[in-house]
């Protein structure tokens, strides 16, 4: 446990320090040319200007607006669609998994082998999928299924959240799969069988537990990947997010002050996991 | 193991793919002179029945512009210039990552600084991060083309370095713990020997692999940024009927083509679908030749010949290779 701590520690040290140093790089080119020292005094300011929060400022259409308070409610917004489309994926991973043990054996090898296709499918792809389909649906029927671009104060949640679970679910299925596999050949579930304990019972406590555990192993990787398709579909949905906000003020300070508010809620999530995974199993 | 994934169908599925692709766009290039074929209105007879942007039929398969140019052609165009810079900029990525995760391997006390410092990556995503840097270099107008895409393609390189040398270097470490190794030292083999003669014919395959998965990134990074508006290949102003003038992409590369269109998504919907779904698809070729080296990596060598043998050793059991203790007793 301790050693937790310390390890969570330094990489959190580490990793601030690592998105200021990137926050400031900008600083680093002027025109094409590479500039070493107006890197050190752009770290400096880039200082200085966090120190005072209150003044930095951010454009909207309307008008120029203080950064905080408001960006409590625009990174809010970005970290709910995340973190809800993160969890639903892992429960509709879950679901699924565990329809597909239930089918015969040719099947669900099949499924297997080819379920790496499933990480083929650009984000990009999907989001726009779901603007034709809400559009054609449009056409077709006159009726608006759901709002497809949200306003500066209207807030959408259901496509945005249904186009980010798409592909977290289809990878977290894999990755169940995969590993289910090799739990079901280990030693003790032979043990578990012979003693008379149900296919499903075993799948239930002892497979999923476990399989799980290598999800959360992943789980840094399937953000990561989330936070691009978080970027795609703030674009094309053109909902006001963290990454819009980002995108459009291109500012070092606004830049840095926004992914270390992204990067804190995610570093404490990973860290809870690992505490979790530590008090489950032991392990480090 | 390297010559053994020519025989791996996933494999060579993918390759075939990749390689008719760039071969076809190659031929377009210099057999076909890099024509697309353009018309603006479609006439039957005499009088208009239908102009550009035309949507997909069986003469123009992915549609047209509103400059009414055939898009299968200019994606075929744009292919190669798209898979070349996948291709270079995922070979500088590996190249560079390796070295510096030889460096790694000295690293001692530094290393976890490293490690730590390369995590802040995992917070932001890249083409975010692109965007933000590149963001202000573009808007710069005396900078010439090929500055701001060799610039570009810099980023998107060392953007990916930090951790794909941790990666590498764990690759080692793991390659180092054989015992073959040791040995080797111990017969007084000095590191860089060591490195090339012991540990690189193991590491191939894994960089093989870890090539075709960069390849796999840069293309979805390169689908991102075109949506996103930045996009090499050049932008170009061309006159579309009498007093407008729409950007339109020079080299027809994939993230122009996606970026140029992009505005056009409610009035010509199949311009964006088309290049989105060919990143699909070569990603998806991509991602079965990854899935081809994973596999053969995996087998053990005549694996199933040993299957086959089991089988035949079932059959020919027969009854007389056996008697009953009670018989013998008989008897």
């Amino acid at each position: 446990m301790p050693y937790i701590l310390k390890d969570s520690l330094l990489s959190f040290i580490l990793s601030v320090i690592g998105i200021i140093l990137l926050g400031s790089v900008p600083f680093m080119f002027t025109g094409m040319s590479f500039n070493t020292d107006s890197y050190l005094d752009g770290i400096g300011e880039l200082f200085k200007t966090m120190m005072k929060p209150s003044e930095i400022m951010y454009f909207t259409g309307s008008g120029m607006y203080p950064l905080f308070p408001e960006i409590w409610g625009i990174i809010g917004y970005s970290l709910t669609i995340l973190f809800s489309s993160f969890f639903i994926a892992i429960i509709l991973a879950l679901m699924f998994a565990l329809g597909i043990f239930t089918l015969p054996t040719r099947l669900k090898d099949k499924i297997r082998v080819f379920s790496f296709m499933f990480e083929s499918i650009p984000d990009v792809l999907i989001a726009i999928g779901m603007q034709f389909f809400i559009i054609w649906f449009f056409k077709k029927t006159n009726i608006l299924l759901f709002q497809i671009v949200s306003l500066h104060d209207q807030k959408t949640y259901f496509v945005p959240i249904f186009c980010l679970t798409v592909l977290p679910t289809l990878l977290i299925l894999r990755i169940l799969l995969l590993n289910m596999e090799e739990e079901f050949k280990k030693q003790y579930i032979d043990t578990a069988k012979g003693k008379g304990i149900g296919r499903f019972h075993i799948l239930w406590r002892h497979v999923l537990p476990n399989t799980l555990l290598s999800v959360f192993h992943q789980s840094r990787n399937i953000l990561w990947f989330m936070l691009s398709n978080l970027l795609m579909v703030e674009f094309l949905f053109n909902i006001y997010g963290v990454t819009t906000l980002v995108r459009e003020m291109g500012n070092p300070a606004i830049f840095t002050i926004s992914m270390l508010l992204l990067f804190l809620p995610m570093f404490l999530f990973f860290t809870a996991l690992r505490i979790f995974s530590y008090k489950w199993v032991g392990e480090k | 193991m390297i010559k053994a994934i020519w025989k791996d169908p996933f494999f060579l599925a993918g390759f075939l793919f990749v390689f008719a692709l760039v071969s076809f766009s190659f031929y377009h290039h210099f057999v076909m002179n890099n024509e697309i074929y353009e018309n603006q209105i479609i006439y039957e007879g005499i009088t208009p029945v239908d102009r550009a942007p035309f949507e997909p039929s069986s003469e123009y398969w992915f549609g047209s512009d509103r400059m009414g140019a055939d898009l299968f052609y200019q994606i075929i165009s744009g292919a190669k210039y798209t898979l070349g810079v996948a291709f270079a900029a995922s070979l500088l990525r590996i190249i560079l990552s390796f070295f510096a995760g030889i460096m790694l391997l000295s690293a001692g006390k530094i290393l976890p600084v490293f490690k730590g410092l390369g995590q802040s990556f995992y917070y932001i995503p890249s083409a975010l991060l692109i965007l933000f840097i590149v963001g202000p270099i573009i808007m710069i107008e005396e900078i010439t083309f090929w500055e701001k895409a060799f610039f570009q393609i810099m980023l998107m390189v060392l953007i990916a370095v930090p951790n794909t040398a941790i990666l590498i270097k764990e690759e080692i470490n793991l390659i180092q713990q054989n015992e073959f190794i040791t040995s080797a030292k111990l017969m007084g083999g000095n590191r860089f020997r060591i490195l090339f003669k012991h540990i690189m014919p193991h590491l191939w395959p894994r960089l093989v692999l870890m090539y075709v998965q960069q390849v796999i990134a840069v293309l979805l990074l390169l689908a991102h940024l075109g949506i996103l508006g930045v996009f090499f290949g050049g932008t170009i102003y061309r006159e579309y009927g009498m007093e407008f003038v729409i950007p339109a992409s020079v080299s027809n590369e994939w993230s122009g083509l996606l970026g140029g269109y992009y505005a056009q998504l409610r009035l010509a919907p199949w311009l964006v679908f088309f290049p989105v779904l060919s990143f699909a698809a070569v990603i998806m070729a991509f991602n079965f030749m990854a899935e081809g080296i994973k596999r053969t990596g995996d087998q053990l060598p005549g694996r199933k010949k040993v299957k086959k043998r089991e089988k035949g050793k079932e059959e020919s059991v027969s009854g007389e290779s056996f008697v009953f203790l009670t018989e013998r007793k008989i008897g």
